[in-house]
This record gives C-alpha cells, structure tokens and sequence, in this order.
C-alpha cells in the first residue's frame, strides 16, 4: 500500500515535470537565445551551453525604435490605467451602493461589451480619430484603450467593493459625512489592495494592445506590441536581436503577473470566480 | 477639521436643506458617481458603434470618402455570398473549437495533477500560469522562431521522427492552423487549469471521499461527482475562452497574416484586411455588424449565465 502510494507519487512528479518544461521552455529559449552569440544561434544541432552575452541588447538597442516605442508604451499604458481605474472605481461604487432606474442592466452591458471583438470597433475609431485630426496622437490611443480596460476595471472593482461591510460607510453618513467623502476616506482605503491588482491588469491589457496601435499610431506614437512586426523573419535575421527586444518587452509583464497572481481567477473570469 | 470648515461657513436654511438632501438622495449620487464612465461610454462605444451600423449601409472607400453612398443591404448581401466570408467563419470556428476543447483537456489534467497538497504547489501553480499573461505579439515571434524552417526546434524535433527539417510548418495550408492551435493551446491552457483548480479545489471534500467509500474508482468519481459539480464553472469558462479565442488577431497577424492563401484568415484578420488593406470600409462594417450580432446573442446567453452563478455564491 504505502509502496504504492509512494510510486503514485513520483509518477505525479514526472508528470509535473513534463508540464513545467511544456509551460516553460519556449520562454526560457526565448531569453536564452537574447544572451546567446549571434554566431552560435544558427547552429544545427541547437547549442544549449554558452557564454552569456549582452551584445544583441546593445545591438538591438542601436538599431531598433525601443526606447522610442517604450515610452509611448508607459504613456499610453499608464493614462490608460490612471483613467479607467478612477472611472471604472467610480461607477463601480455606484453600482454596488445605489438603486436606480439602470442599475442592474449597466453592468451587464459592460458586460456585454467586454465580450466585443476589438476589430468591430476599430474601423470606426480610425474614421472617427481621422476626422478629428488625431490619428498618431497617444490620445486616440488613450480613447480607444479605455474601451477595453473600462468594462474590465469596472467588474474587478465590483468585486473588491462587494467585499466591503456596508456597516463601516453608515456608520460615517449617521457621522455627517457626505458621499464623496465617505468614498474617497473610508471605502478607497479598505480597496487599496484591489485597486493596486485591478490597475496591475488594466496596465498588462494595455501594455500587451496589437489591434488598435496597429490601426491608430503612426510614425511616432508606435508601441512595444507592434515592434515584432517591424522585424523581417526571413533568411538573414539576426534572432538574437528580435529575442532581445521580447524578452525586454516581455519583463514588466512577467513581473506583474507575479504580482498579482493572488487575484487572477478573478481578472480572468471577471468575478465569476474567486482565487 | 473639515467639519468645522463646513459649520463656520454653512449656507443659508433652504440651500442647506436642498443640498443635504441631494447628497442623502438614493438615486442622485449613484448617477454622479456614474457619470463619468457614462459619459466616456457613450463617446467611445456607443458613438462608434451607431457609426459603424450607418457605413455599413453605405458604399465608401477609404480613398474616396467623398463618394460615401447609402445602398441599403448590399454590404450585407455580399458579406453573406462571399466564399471569403465562409471560409473566414469556417476557419475561424474550426481554431475556436479545437483550442477551446485541447485547452479545456489539457487544463483539466493539469489541475486534476496539481489539486492534492504538495510542498511547493503554489510554485508549481505560478509556473504553469506564466504564458497567460505574455504579450501576444511576442509570443507570436517567438513561435514563428520555433517553427522556422531549418534550425526551428519545432522542426528539428520532428526530424527526429523521419520528417524533413526544412518543412516550412506556417507556409503550408495542411500544417499552418494546427500549428497556430498549437501555440494557442500552449499560450492559453493556463486559463483552464487556473479556473478548473480553484474549482476542483471549492468542491465540498466529503462528497468525493464518501464516493471513495463507495468502492467508486478515480475515473468514476471523475465523471459521477467532479465534472457534474464543476458543470457551471466549466460552462462559463468554455464561453470566456471561446469567445476570446473568436476574436484573436494578434498571433494570426504574427504568425501568417491569415495566409498561406487564406488558409488561417480568421474572421477579425479578414475584416482587418478588407478595411485596412482593400480600403472597402462599408463591406469591413458588415462583415463586423454579422459578427456583433452573433457575439451579442451568445454573450446574452452567457451574461445569464454567469449572473446565475454570482447569485450562488
């Protein structure tokens, strides 16, 4: 019996085993193939063991728009976040404290639109953001963001409000403080953890955007997400230099999905599970 | 402090009384805190979205925004005819359902494997999680390096079965979609597992060892007690996942930008192609106007869903 259980077990660990390198290699040969030596990266068979080197960063950082695209990324990423998670926070509170004519269908729309395919909407913001002059602006961006981390910051927020005892806001109306206060000094405070892990996600969503920057920045206003596709993937690229401008874009993203694991489940499912 | 500010400097009687009782209202704060989402709302999806219905009825070419015309159904009419639009859905359906199942599958396993406590779970359960969050683009890269022709390890690995290493996998109508699943699966299989684990982990634990009692076998208990209890929570991630996997366009424009010929145009990279390639914005409308209203009847469906279950818990 106890032999048995013991084989179960290592028979699980290998099983496990299996599933981390599944999970994890392509990201591990991604990095290893940013710090491999060009000349070594073409190699038949594949060299696993090398000195590590940061030539094809320096390169890369020479030869490509990263640090132009990175900080229209931290721009628009971060106005985006800023934005949704004060509206979103804002209407949220709404719905969880008020009844009004709405306030049970307004968040199924949000709802709705959070199941929206990207590209429905992107043909009318580029006419729209043409007409009024602002395609290769960081604000069409901005605008056009919003429309997907809005639904988003609203329902990770109807959550975390949810969870805070209603007593606690009484008690401070009956003490004469009006609703904005009340808000602002006792409900923020007690969702401050919530509100970190929702502007954690709303970033990543923004950080990681393709459609929209692809259809609405230009020239100047280009983001991370769109410097893969400036790469040609033909004979002669140089991998090591595409590898190391993933796996740069890629480390804010891994660093905050450590993060916020904790609060996953419910990002992912918009509240319809809790982690 | 600031109670004091407010009593030194109180309005008169019938202003103070208007006020107090706007702010003690029910109803008029809910709407200002509201309003500002609202509003924003309003301008960037409502206004959109009624644009885009009205140059779905019309004939307008990108280059020629002054010949805007209004031709009733036509758009609609040829999106509905149009072999492209059939292949994009039937392209487009066939990735959705066979990386939602392999996903579903692969993500069972996984949180069947990872559910018993063991030292170092919550490691394990970060590991398994990481390409979730990844930039898509970035993925699509990296995979269009895995599977490169040659010194691809994707290829390599499979000349190790007798297959030449030269196979250009993305290039090749038979290879190209499997490879794109593929890649998906291995990008997204963390959103089952993370979902089916807290699942499997919130099930009531004597339902399972009273089942056990019974002389039932893992197998059964599986299919008798597990699955049947996760049944809503399965339903509502199938319908999450699915629906995203309906919509995705960044790995498809990484990795083959719907081709070769249209063998991976899947319906966002044709109405991106239709607009943003052939400039045709009024058949772009119309193919995306089909779409929105099949997403809107199946979100429907699933908005009830997933409010039934809220009410649950």
């Amino acid at each position: 019996m106890t032999t048995q259980r013991r084989n179960v077990g290592a028979g699980r660990a290998v099983l496990i085993a299996i599933a981390l390198l599944w999970s994890l290699f392509p990201l591990y040969w991604m990095y290893s193939t940013a710090f491999k030596p060009e000349a070594l990266d073409r190699r038949v068979p594949p060299v696993f063991v090398f000195q590590p080197t940061f030539e094809n960063f320096e390169r890369m950082l020479r030869a490509t728009p990263f640090l132009q695209y990175l900080k229209n990324t931290l721009i628009v990423a971060g106005v985006t976040t800023v934005a949704a998670v004060a509206l979103g926070s804002l209407a949220a509170y709404s719905f969880t404290r008020f009844r009004y004519p709405g306030s049970d269908f307004l968040p199924l729309a949000y709802l709705v639109m959070r199941m929206l395919p990207r590209f429905v909407l992107v043909i009318p913001y580029y006419l729209l953001m043409r007409t009024f002059g602002l395609l290769n602006t960081h604000s069409s961006m901005i605008l056009a963001y919003l429309g997907f981390a809005l639904p988003f910051t609203i329902w990770m927020m109807i959550g975390f409000f949810k969870e805070i005892p209603i007593e606690l806001e009484e008690a401070a109306m009956v003490d004469g403080g009006d609703r904005l206060r009340v808000f602002a000094q006792i409900v923020l405070p007690l969702a401050a953890p919530g509100l970190a892990a929702t502007s954690i996600f709303a970033f990543i969503l923004a950080w990681n955007e393709l459609l929209f920057s692809l259809v609405l920045s230009g020239r100047d206003t280009r983001t991370l997400a769109q410097l893969p596709l400036t790469f040609s993937t033909d004979r002669g690229t140089e991998w090591g230099m595409v590898m190391a401008a993933g796996s740069l874009t890629l480390l804010p993203v891994i660093a905050f999905a450590l993060l916020v694991q904790r609060h996953i489940l419910r990002g992912m499912t918009l509240g319809a599970v809790k982690g | 402090m600031a109670g004091y500010e407010v009593a030194t400097v109180r309005p008169a009687r019938a202003e103070d009384s208007l006020l107090r009782r706007l702010r003690r209202s029910r109803t008029l704060p809910g709407y200002l805190f509201l309003a500002p989402a609202l509003i924003v709302t309003v301008a960037i999806m409502l206004y959109p979205l009624v644009f885009s219905l009205q140059t779905s009825f019309e004939s307008y070419q990108l280059a020629r925004p002054e010949e805007r015309e209004f031709i009733g159904l036509d758009n609609y009419l040829w999106t509905i005819q149009s072999p492209n639009f059939l292949n994009s859905i039937t392209v487009t359906l066939v990735f959705t359902a066979a990386a939602v199942t392999l996903e579903f599958l692969l993500g069972l396993a996984l949180a069947l494997l990872v559910n018993r406590e063991f030292r170092g779970q919550g490691l394990v359960r970060t590991m398994l999680m990481l390409p979730l969050f990844l930039t898509p683009s970035v993925v699509g890269l990296l995979f269009v390096r895995l599977y490169y022709p040659g010194d691809g390890l994707v290829p390599l690995f499979l000349s190790l079965f007798g297959l030449d290493n030269n196979f250009p996998l993305l290039g090749t109508r038979a290879t190209a979609l499997p490879a794109i699943i593929l890649m998906d699966v291995w990008r997204t299989t963390p959103f089952m597992f993370l979902v089916l684990l807290a699942g499997l982990q919130s099930l009531p634990q004597e339902v399972i060892e009273a089942a056990q009692i019974d002389g039932a076998s893992p197998w059964q208990i599986l299919k008798g007690v597990t699955l049947p209890l996760l049944m809503p929570l399965i339903l509502v991630a199938l319908t999450i996942r699915g629906m995203d996997a309906f919509r995705e366009f960044d790995t498809f424009m990484l990795l083959t930008g719907g081709g070769p010929g249209q063998a991976t145009e899947v319906i966002s990279m044709m109405a991106y192609i239709l607009a943003f390639r052939a400039y045709d914005i009024g058949r772009a409308s119309a193919v995306a106007w089909v779409i929105l209203i099949l997403v809107l009847i199946f979100s429907v469906f699933f908005v009830k869903k997933l409010r039934d279950m809220q009410m649950e818990s």
